[in-house]
């Protein structure tokens, strides 16, 4: 079973997401802050990382450095609601992030998206 | 016969402070009260704003930030860098390089690829002479533009920068003060809203940043000051910023707007002739200047202020560049209140006549000089064993207890609209600062405002006519230097 | 009337200084050789003051002279002298069986610093004293009588002065207590009132993240699990299904779960909002969001009006429009906003009919609107050339421009040689960011107003869409010699307009000012400034 680490401080929208990808059969593990996100990123071993750019205490490209250091095969997929023009938006591209979903945004596309990313 | 007239005198302060203690204890708590409907006001308004909007839309004012820079080099570049990459749409980043005895202008040039420009400089202001004007070879500098000019001084090099200035608002800073990135977005706010009145003005909340975790260009991580004088400053901003002026807001009497942070009209400014570099005081007095003239003119105005934490600075926690400062503090005042002498208990100039300049008069000037006159007065009542010196003594503790409410509130003001000191132990130190400082730190800051009594008196700046006649009119302050200059 | 309430309290305590004082020099408690005795006695001592006798007999007994207690002395006069005795009792009693059988064989006689002194000089020894006040009456039951008179006669000195004083200690006394106490009350008030703030708060906080946890659930299944007829067909027995009914009838709860709605239409799209939609109508909710609009806060309202417009509440639009007239600007605002958002066809009608000037954030926000309606539905901009208030019309002609609305132009040449010159600065603004061309016999009418701000507009205006009278009318302004910042927009936009006439006059002036700005305008690195 693939396990998503979702970090989202908006537990709605993190609940829904999460709600979505166990339905598809995932594990999924739901943090809502950026010292949480890194710290799960080492316990948890995530498969694929959803995250959030704008979230307390470390930023979405902190949690992608930090990710791409201790577990650079892992793919991310940020989650914002800045547009694609956003210079924090463009240093995620950057750092390779393997897809870019802006608010507003449809669960559904969002779990086609992960499908299509572990296929 | 003698005896007599000193009893007399004793009995008339008697009255004389018991009138001014009641009449402080009823400003601070219509202060309290005002600042937090004003306060709850704000945040309620502020759940209906889109700042995102006003980023990109071209019906959003355009922004000239002036900052002036003296022997900056060792952080020039990374806070220009920082003014650049604020979020807004139409703002330009003016920096003046004031005469730098050190590499400030070597550096810019090097990191920005400048390059001199044959600018023509209209001296629409007065300043010093300018050297040259530099842009950048490079397009994605455009928004830069750098002034070199021989040292004038602040207001001088803020006026050299406003004569340059092309966008409808200036924002007046402070080239080391860290600016959130919604700055600009938040602070411009204020000019927008309003339909009938003309916004002059608007004045921001500036944070403490020492100790505290910064990166790019935002403070991250809040923490409380390591010294006490640190702390106590924290304390003292919280005051000034969430109580005094957000309550002076409400009723639109607000006088002062921090040198190191304030949006002004750039119209207006030129119309009143820029920022007058014979003070000290120089942000507070030309916000007084730019209210008279409105007054004067008859024209709806407003002086707004924004208290989202947006702006932070080192302060300085060293005693000796602390009490420079506050000498500096309270000069400025006394200039200010001078030079606009003629507005006092003037009701043609409205809340600011009428309430304002008083106040600014008797509790911010003449603070001083009343505390140490009280405490000479409750030490006579003992020394010659009257009876009332023990109401003095209860009056002092509730004198206290009062600075502690208030303070205890601006903190819980803090705690609720902002909540950034999130750790518990900061706040215990922040209430541990609280209790000591009317012991501590109090009587240091009389001292120094007491200090700056006497230099003003002994009249450091020298331009003691200027002082002693005023300015009639608001526009009088061109007629200033027309002199000067021939 | 201040300043004479001081004279007056001077002069009175003055007067009444000097009467009290003359009194006082006469007021001796003694008046004969009797009250003065009566007073010694009644001091008992007096400091450096000693009493004895004086033998004034020519043969004084033996016994007499022998007595114990007096123990007579012979000096150099040949005068006997008792012993000195310093209290008065004592002295009178070791004196008394002779003074009372013959009051010629002793006299009193004193010493003062242990001088000899008869009884004038002790009278005016303790005279002196007494004026001094080092010697008071000490307390001793008066007895009836005389005595009492002297001792009414004895009362010291007190001046009427310090009566004042302690009125006005007791003056002081109620101002300190009033003014304490007046703190008292309002600190704790304050520190009550903020504690039960405070309280309401935490209690409010903790119950919403309890609804938030009860509503995620239920909120995912009913999004994920039901399509929108299913939502739509849902009974009441079933909706308890999903939320607790006893929590559902709270408002309290209805409101977090309105606020969770919400603000998930913004993050969610697609089939979701529909969904949302569709829930909401069926909680009923948008009931309690139209209700919202009759408060009194201006923030429920605005609130109300947030979820209308979110919701697409369209139901509510006919009490919406009531609102946008306001004089709250935040109602206003968002009332237009909502209507233009919802409204079948868009109708600029009600920007039009305010009465209230539009702020520049009312613009912006209907700039937003208007242009993402723009793509989707026909705007009849033109209404607002009509408007009521000024700030609308100059809206209006501002947004031809932004929206790029080539048709409205003709329609604006029309207005423009009869409008007020701010609303002609606005027009010219708007054919300089369209490039309107065929204008510039309105451009060069402007240029020669008197008005410098709109000569200014359409100097600006001439640079981009201007002809060749345009020109010569800026060579002529610049002949007049006009300020520096004038000089400079002038010739910028004579620049832009004809090179070659540009050089031209360049070239034959010959002016300091002129050359730099010359030399500004042809700068490479000045030219996107």
């Amino acid at each position: 079973m693939k396990k998503i680490l979702i970090i989202e401080d908006d537990l709605l929208i993190s609940s829904l997401v999460q709600f979505r990808l166990k339905k598809d059969g995932y594990e999924t593990l739901l943090v809502k802050d950026g010292n949480e996100g890194t710290k799960a990123i080492d316990t948890f071993e995530p498969d694929l990382i959803i995250t959030d750019v704008m979230i307390p205490f470390k930023n979405g490209i902190e949690i992608i450095h930090y990710a791409r250091k201790s577990k650079p095969d892992t793919p991310i997929i940020v989650l914002s609601s800045l547009g694609e023009e956003e210079k924090i938006v463009l240093e995620a591209f950057n750092l390779g992030v393997a897809d870019f979903i802006p608010k507003p945004f449809n669960p559904n596309e969002l779990a086609i998206r992960v499908k299509r990313i572990f296929r | 016969m003698y005896s007599f007239l000193f009893y007399l005198l004793l009995e008339v302060l008697g009255i004389f402070f018991l009138i001014l203690s009641f009449t402080v204890i009823l400003i601070y708590f219509v202060t309290m009260i005002m600042s937090a409907l004003e306060l709850r006001d704000h945040l309620r308004r502020n759940r209906f704003a889109d700042y995102q909007d006003i980023i990109t839309s071209p019906i959003a004012p355009g922004v000239s930030i002036v900052a002036p820079a003296f022997n900056e080099g060792q952080n020039i570049v990374q806070n220009a860098k920082s003014l650049l990459s604020l979020h807004y749409g139409k703002f330009e980043v003016i920096i003046i390089n004031d005469g730098s005895k050190d590499d400030t202008l070597e550096k810019l040039i090097e990191a920005f690829e400048l390059e001199k420009t044959s600018y023509a400089y209209n001296y629409q202001i007065d300043c010093k002479p300018v050297r040259g004007i530099y842009k950048s070879r490079n397009e994605s500098f455009s928004k830069l533009t750098i002034i070199d000019k021989e040292n004038g001084g602040k207001a001088d090099a803020l006026n050299s920068g406003i004569n340059i200035a092309s966008k409808e608002i200036i924002a007046c800073i402070d080239v080391d003060c860290i600016l959130s990135h919604e700055s600009l977005t938040r602070m411009v706010r204020p000019f927008m809203e309003e339909t009938n009145r003309k916004v002059i003005a608007v004045g921001g909340v500036i944070g403490i940043a020492n100790n505290c975790d910064v990166q790019d260009g935002t403070v991250t991580k809040y923490r409380v000051p390591t010294s006490l004088l640190g702390r106590f400053q924290v304390i003292e901003y919280f005051r000034a910023f969430l109580m005094g002026r957000m309550a002076w807001t409400r009723i639109n009497g607000l006088m002062l707007i921090s040198g190191a942070f304030g949006f002004f009209n750039r119209e207006l400014v030129l119309a009143v002739g820029g920022y007058f570099p014979k003070t000290v005081g120089e942000d507070m007095e030309l916000v007084v200047r730019m209210r008279r003239y409105m007054e004067e003119n008859k024209i709806p105005y407003k002086v707004g202020f924004v208290p989202d934490p947006l702006c932070w600075t080192e302060v300085p926690e060293n005693e000796s560049v602390l009490s420079r400062q506050r000498n500096r503090w309270i000069r400025g005042t006394i200039e200010t209140l001078q030079l606009h002498k003629s507005v006092r208990f003037n009701p043609k100039y409205g809340v600011m006549g009428m309430l304002s300049y008083p106040y600014w008069s008797v509790f911010e000037k003449s603070a001083p000089i009343i505390e140490l006159l009280g405490l000479l007065y409750t030490f006579i009542l003992i020394i010659i064993g009257d009876f009332s010196a023990f109401y003095f003594i209860a009056l002092y503790a509730m004198l206290y207890l009062l600075s502690l409410l208030v303070t205890s509130f601006s903190i819980l003001y803090e705690q609720i609209a902002f909540n950034n000191y999130k750790e518990k132990n900061d706040l215990k130190k922040l209430i541990f600062t609280v209790l000591v400082e009317p012991f501590i730190i109090h009587p240091k800051v009389v001292f120094w405002g007491l200090k700056g009594h006497i230099d003003f008196i002994k009249g450091k700046g020298g331009w003691g006519q200027m002082i002693r006649t005023g300015f009639k009119k608001s526009e009088d302050r061109k007629n200033f230097e027309a002199e000067t200059n021939s | 009337m201040k300043k004479r309430f001081i004279q007056s309290l001077i002069f009175f305590s003055f007067s009444v200084f000097w009467t009290n004082s003359s009194f006082a020099q006469d007021s001796l408690p003694y008046t004969d050789s009797t009250s003065f005795y009566n007073f010694l006695e009644l001091q008992e001592e007096i400091p450096s003051f000693k009493f004895r006798y004086k033998i004034t007999s020519e043969n004084p007994s033996p016994e007499l002279l022998n007595d114990s207690s007096l123990l007579f002395v012979i000096d150099e006069q040949g005068v006997y002298l008792s012993k000195a005795f310093e209290k008065y009792s004592t002295w009178y009693q070791a004196g008394e069986n002779y003074l009372l059988k013959d009051e010629s064989i002793i006299e009193p006689d004193f010493l003062i610093y242990d001088s000899p002194s008869d009884y004038n000089a002790a009278r005016d020894y303790v005279d002196n004293l007494w004026r001094n006040k080092d010697i008071f009456i000490t307390e001793k039951k008066p007895e009836v009588g005389d005595v009492l008179v002297i001792l009414a006669n004895l009362v010291p000195y007190e001046p009427l002065v310090k009566y004042r004083f302690h009125f006005f200690s007791d003056f002081k006394l109620i101002l300190v207590t009033s003014i304490i106490g007046f703190f008292l009350i309002m600190a704790i008030g304050m520190i009550l009132y903020m504690i039960f703030i405070k309280g309401r708060a935490a209690k409010v906080e903790a119950k919403e993240k309890i609804f938030e946890s009860q509503i995620v659930g239920p909120l995912s299944i009913l999004l994920f699990e039901k399509t929108e007829e299913e939502i739509n067909s849902l009974s009441e027995t079933e909706i308890f299904e999903f939320f607790p009914e006893k929590d559902f009838k709270k408002l309290h709860f209805k409101h977090v779960l309105i606020n969770k709605i919400i603000s998930l239409n913004k993050k969610m799209k697609g089939d979701f909002k529909d969904k949302l939609k569709a829930l909401y109508k069926k909680l009923k909710l948008d009931e309690i969001s139209i209700k919202k609009l009759n408060s009194k806060r201006w923030d429920i309202v605005t609130t109300g009006l947030v979820q209308i417009n979110e919701m697409d509440l369209v139901e509510a639009l006919p009490q919406v429009q009531t609102l946008t007239d306001s004089s709250n600007f935040y109602i206003r605002s968002q009332s237009i906003a909502t209507l233009l958002n919802l409204s079948e066809k868009v109708d600029l009608t009600t920007i039009k009919k305010q009465s209230f000037p539009l702020s520049r954030w009312q613009q912006m926000n209907y700039l937003r609107i208007i242009k993402f309606l723009h793509i989707q539905k026909s705007i009849q901009l033109e209404t607002l050339f009509e408007g009521k208030n000024q700030t609308i019309r100059l809206f209006g002609y501002k947004l031809v421009g932004l929206l790029g609305r080539v048709d409205l132009l003709e329609k604006l040449a029309k207005l423009a040689p009869q409008v007020a010159d701010i609303e002609k600065i606005e027009i010219l603004k708007t054919y300089q960011t369209i490039g309107v061309h065929t204008e510039s016999t309105f451009i060069n009418k402007c240029l020669r107003s008197d008005n410098i701000k709109l000569v200014v507009a359409a100097a600006k205006a001439s640079g981009q869409v201007g002809d060749q009278v345009s020109a010569h009318i800026l060579i002529e302004l610049l002949n007049d010699d006009p300020g520096f910042e004038l000089k400079m927009i002038y010739l910028d936009n004579l620049r832009k307009l004809d090179q070659s006439m540009y050089q031209q006059y360049v070239a034959t002036k010959n002016d300091k000012e002129l050359n730099q700005i010359n030399a500004h305008l042809l700068d490479p690195l000045l030219q996107h400034v």
